[in-house]
């Protein structure tokens, strides 16, 4: 093995979802004999059941592989993969930062998509070289010239030599590796200078404590050094390091251009934060390396014990979660609705998904979820200034003068077909649009500013739906704006149910509310009175369904034997009321609470 | 003994029944085969601790299937158990009218059968459109007669009140057609909306809409009268009987004697242990006929005793509790009951306990409260 950096490539690989980064991932693993085949599972970088399910790549990995190309020397190469959905735009954005290179892979079927370009910008704002190849080249849907012409109308990149692979097939897996070696530039870092070394992921290890995946600039990190890290100023002794390859395995040092892991007894992950910079404690770098950003989760929502289920278990599993999971954030809140619960700051929709259903698969706990919100900004009449994420804190109308929301610039790819019906959507969802633009003949895409709330409410569901799957979102924050924000409270029987309560725009509280009522009807079985459904905006109501009374006051016949079931029934046992929350005299199902978000293809 | 099979199902039907016509030999075939193996079963473990001398075969629509298929079955049990005398014996089956005609009856006279429960429902022929019924007045007043003619005149007729569109002059026509007839039986219920049935989705879509609440009492206690002065007993919340004529089965039921129930959802209790069978019919044909049992605690069994033995219009007695569970009725329960006696739910002259009037309006509200000890003494 050659240790000069000359033999080195950092990459990664970006792509769209779908567009076969794991089964390249592992075709490149495959090919330079880096994991034997009866290890390997599908795909071997994926190793979240949730992520293997959903096809993407929540948490980051990084492996070594070696390639002896055909110029006669044997290379180092670090695969540095990286998840490739929205909502962790900061942490893909540092593992670019610890590649010198990346393959983009562009379906050859589909074309250049939203969240490829966003990654596309992301890399070429850490100057990263791109080798473009093309994908599934083996279908007969292909259309790789195309896609090539695509590539470099809509990026500007040279794109006329790009591999044509089918990694499903393993055709041409040769090509990109040579590639690698011809196009990502060697690092250039001073293995004797003062130690620089980018975090780029991390995880909890119950043995070794947290293992930090990390790329060396400069400098050299030894077994027994002291470390600091320059942003968060804690300081560790070294206990490993080492390289995966991809079965960790211990080395002496890291030296600059190298990548591989760092164990220094830390106990949790938001100690050894994504972007954060490692340094000697005794012989520090002047400066971090830039970049590093503090958590800013963009989407909130409670999480409660459903009923029969216990406080200290949701708190334990989020506490879990949470070492290993530095963009999570909690704190405990209480719902007169649902009692004790936590109030859970997300990166974004996904990633508030992915937890909930961590906490319900892998922990096995019944919860319920509140509708996700944003933060918002209440500018009170003395000038003073409140954020506001959950909609029971929002302050009395009268003691604030305006509310600003969270907008983002969001970015829609998809073919010219259903722009009318996206355009529409956007507007329905108070989109402003910046600018259209073809990329190809009947690839569009859109720029929107929109509000977030907009954004997280089931906006990505109605995109996928009216567009077939095909249309892609991209969106980043980008400033506060006043907006006519009002609080909308949903009563059953009379009673305001303060986790339901929401806070919508004025112009859609209508909408909304007639929705949710609608919705509520469905879900809230018939009790023996009336049960009124009511969306109201402080005394006004706004919308109302009623549920009907079925008075079932008598026995019915009863069966063979039937007997017990009936009693079960009398002594409210019956299956599926654990499921029922009980508010005033009024059963509702927990289905209701998630039941008022979900996306109605039909209205 | 449960046969799942009906040619439709009734839109407020929420019984396990599957919707196959006689065209559909083979399943019918498969699930007799599945039944003899489970009565199979039950009698190498329970057989010989037993005597039969009531053997139901309800559904669905028993009659659905080929009499033979009924009758091997039948005759099975005679093979695995001990059975009474045929002169003591009370051999049941469910009829509906649309399928059961004269071949049938003389084969199910010949099987054995001596008790017949017809599922009438209405005679009128809205209303028996209305609840999705295959037969029409006619027909079912002509299964009746060809029944009492060609099988046995100790025939249960099934009566449904609170239908859509009933109106009591309706029900009373209905109920005054039945009585002409003079069946030994007669069930009178009503008709309940059960989750997951068209019927409860339409009525809380507001696309249903039922006689109410006071009316459908009414129809209830109207029957209760015109039963009476026409001599029958009325003895059982919905049911009523010529003297002698009361179902020896389900009086099985009410008193607490063990039962076997056999077939696909059926439900049986022996020696305390409750059974519960599968409801998926597949599994149930694949001999995994078993869901759950379980030996119910004491306080199950307290409360399965008061909830079936108070479907008793003389309701039960004090010391009859006291016998089966070693504890006194009045020290478990009494806080709840004597407070519902004061609303005039409950009667008791000190030594039983019954439903007044007043508490067969509202059996639901009473039970639950007496049991779920709302106001008690008695811990859940």
């Amino acid at each position: 093995m050659e240790n000069d950096q000359t033999y080195i490539r950092n990459f990664c690989i970006i792509a769209h979802i779908d567009h076969g980064k794991s089964t390249l991932a592992d075709r490149l693993l495959e090919a330079t004999g880096s994991v034997a085949h009866r290890d390997m599972r599908e795909q071997f970088l994926d190793n979240m059941d949730l992520e293997r399910e959903r096809g993407i790549t929540i948490k980051l990995q990084a492996t070594r592989l070696l390639y002896r190309a055909r110029d006669g020397h044997e290379y180092i190469f670090n695969l540095i993969d990286t998840p490739g959905h929205v909502d962790f735009t900061y942490e893909v954005s540092r593992s670019l930062a610890a590649c010198e290179g990346a393959v983009l892979i562009v379906d050859a079927t589909q074309g250049v998509e939203a969240q490829t370009l966003a990654n596309v910008y992301l890399a070429l704002e850490e100057n990263l070289e791109i080798v473009p190849v093309i994908n599934k080249i083996d279908l007969a849907s292909a259309r790789p010239e195309e896609v090539i012409h695509e590539i470099e109308d809509v990026i500007g990149i040279q794109a006329d030599h790009a591999p044509r692979i089918s990694a499903k097939e393993g055709l041409n897996i040769e090509a990109v590796l040579e590639e690698i070696v011809a196009k990502v530039p060697a690092p250039k870092g001073d293995s004797k200078g003062k130690l620089k070394a980018l975090i780029f992921d991390s995880y909890y290890d119950n043995y070794k404590g947290v293992v930090i995946y990390t790329r060396v600039f400069d400098g050299t990190v030894r077994v027994g050094d002291m470390i600091r890290l320059m942003n968060t100023k804690k300081v560790y002794e070294v206990t490993e390091v080492g390289v995966s390859s991809p079965i960790q395995t211990p080395v002496p040092c890291l030296s600059a251009g190298s990548v591989g892991y760092l164990c220094a007894s830390i106990k949790q992950v938001s100690d050894a934060r994504v972007g954060d910079t490692i340094t000697l404690d005794k012989d520090p770098a002047p400066q971090a390396l830039h970049g590093y950003k503090k958590v800013q989760p963009m989407v909130y929502c409670g999480i409660y014990p459903a009923e029969g289920e216990k406080y200290e278990n949701v708190k334990d599993c989020l506490e879990k979660l949470q070492v290993n999971d530095a963009a999570l954030l909690f704190e405990p809140e209480s719902s007169t609705a649902l009692g004790f619960g936590f109030r859970c700051g997300f990166l974004g929709l996904l990633h508030m998904e992915i937890i909930v259903e961590r906490l319900e698969r892998e922990f096995d706990l019944e919860i319920i979820t509140t509708s996700p919100s944003v933060i918002y900004k209440v500018v009170m009449n003395d000038g003073s200034v409140q954020m506001i994420q959950n909609p029971s804190n929002l302050p009395a109308p009268m003691t604030y003068t305006h509310i600003e929301e969270p907008m983002v610039k969001a970015t829609i790819m998809l073919p010219k077909d259903y722009v009318g019906a996206i355009m529409e959507l956007c507007q329905d969802r108070r989109g402003v649009m910046e600018h259209m633009e073809y990329l190809t003949e009947t690839r569009v895409a859109l720029h929107y500013q929109m509000p977030l709330n907009e954004v997280i409410y089931d906006f990505f569901d109605a995109l996928k739906s009216k567009t077939r799957g095909y249309g892609s979102l991209d969106y980043e924050f980008s400033h506060y704006q006043k907006s006519q924000l009002v609080k909308m409270d949903i009563l059953l029987n009379r009673e305001i149910v303060d986790a339901l309560s929401m806070i919508v725009h004025e112009s859609k509280a209508y909408q909304r509310g007639r929705f949710v009522c609608e919705k509520l009807k469905e879900v809230i079985p018939m009790h023996q009175f009336e049960v009124p459904i009511q969306a109201s905006i402080g005394q006004k109501v706004i919308a109302r369904e009623t549920v009907r009374a079925y008075r079932k006051d008598v026995l019915a016949k009863c069966y063979g034997g039937d007997i017990s079931r009936k009693r079960k029934l009398l002594e409210k046992q019956k299956e599926g009321k654990k499921r029922m929350r009980q508010f005033g005299s009024v059963e509702v199902p927990q289905e209701a609470f998630t039941a008022v978000l979900k996306y109605d293809d039909s209205k | 003994m449960h046969i799942p099979f009906c040619r439709q199902k009734c839109r407020y039907c929420d019984f396990v029944s599957l919707p196959a016509g006689p065209e559909d030999p083979d399943r019918h075939s498969a699930y007799i085969a599945a039944l003899k193996q489970e009565l199979k079963e039950r009698a190498d473990r329970f057989g010989d601790q037993y005597q039969v001398d009531s053997v139901y075969i309800g559904g669905g629509t028993p009659t659905m299937l080929d009499v033979d298929r009924i009758n091997e079955v039948v005759e099975e049990i005679f093979r695995r158990f001990s059975v009474v005398g045929r002169d003591r014996l009370e051999l049941t089956i469910e009829a509906n009218p649309e399928s059961i005609d004269e071949l049938q009856c003389r084969r199910i006279r010949d099987e054995g059968f001596n008790r017949v429960s017809l599922g009438v429902q209405s005679l009128n022929d809205e209303m028996l459109q209305n609840l999705g019924r295959v037969h029409d007045a006619r027909t079912a007043a002509e299964s009746f007669r060809r029944i009492r003619e060609f099988v046995t005149d100790n025939i249960n007729v099934d009566l449904m009140f609170g239908i859509p569109g009933q109106t009591p002059a309706i029900w009373s026509e209905t109920l005054e057609s039945a009585l002409a007839w003079k069946p030994a039986h007669l069930s009178f219920y009503s008709l309940q909306l059960e989750e997951g049935t068209p019927f409860y989705r339409h009525y809380k879509s507001g696309e249903l809409e039922l006689p109410a609440w006071e009316v459908n009492r009414q129809m209830y206690h109207t029957a209760v009268t015109r039963l009476r002065e026409s001599g029958y007993e009325h003895y059982e919340i919905s049911s009523a009987a010529l003297p002698g004529k009361c179902c020896r089965h389900n009086l099985k039921y009410w008193s607490m004697a063990d039962y076997l129930g056999l077939g696909l959802s059926a439900h049986s209790c022996l020696d305390v242990v409750r059974y519960e069978n599968t409801s998926d019919l597949d599994q149930y044909i694949r001999g995994e006929y078993l869901k759950e049992s379980s030996p119910g605690s004491k306080e199950e069994r307290m409360g399965d005793y008061l909830f079936t033995a108070l479907r008793q219009i003389r309701g039960f007695e004090f010391a009859d509790f006291a016998d089966r569970f070693d504890v006194d009725f009045l020290s478990e329960y009494g806080a709840s009951a004597k407070e519902l006696i004061r609303e005039g739910l409950l009667i008791s002259d000190g030594k039983m306990l019954r439903f007044s009037a007043q508490g067969l309006d509202r059996t639901n509200l009473v039970l639950s409260r007496l049991l779920n000890d709302e106001g008690g003494t008695h811990g859940a």
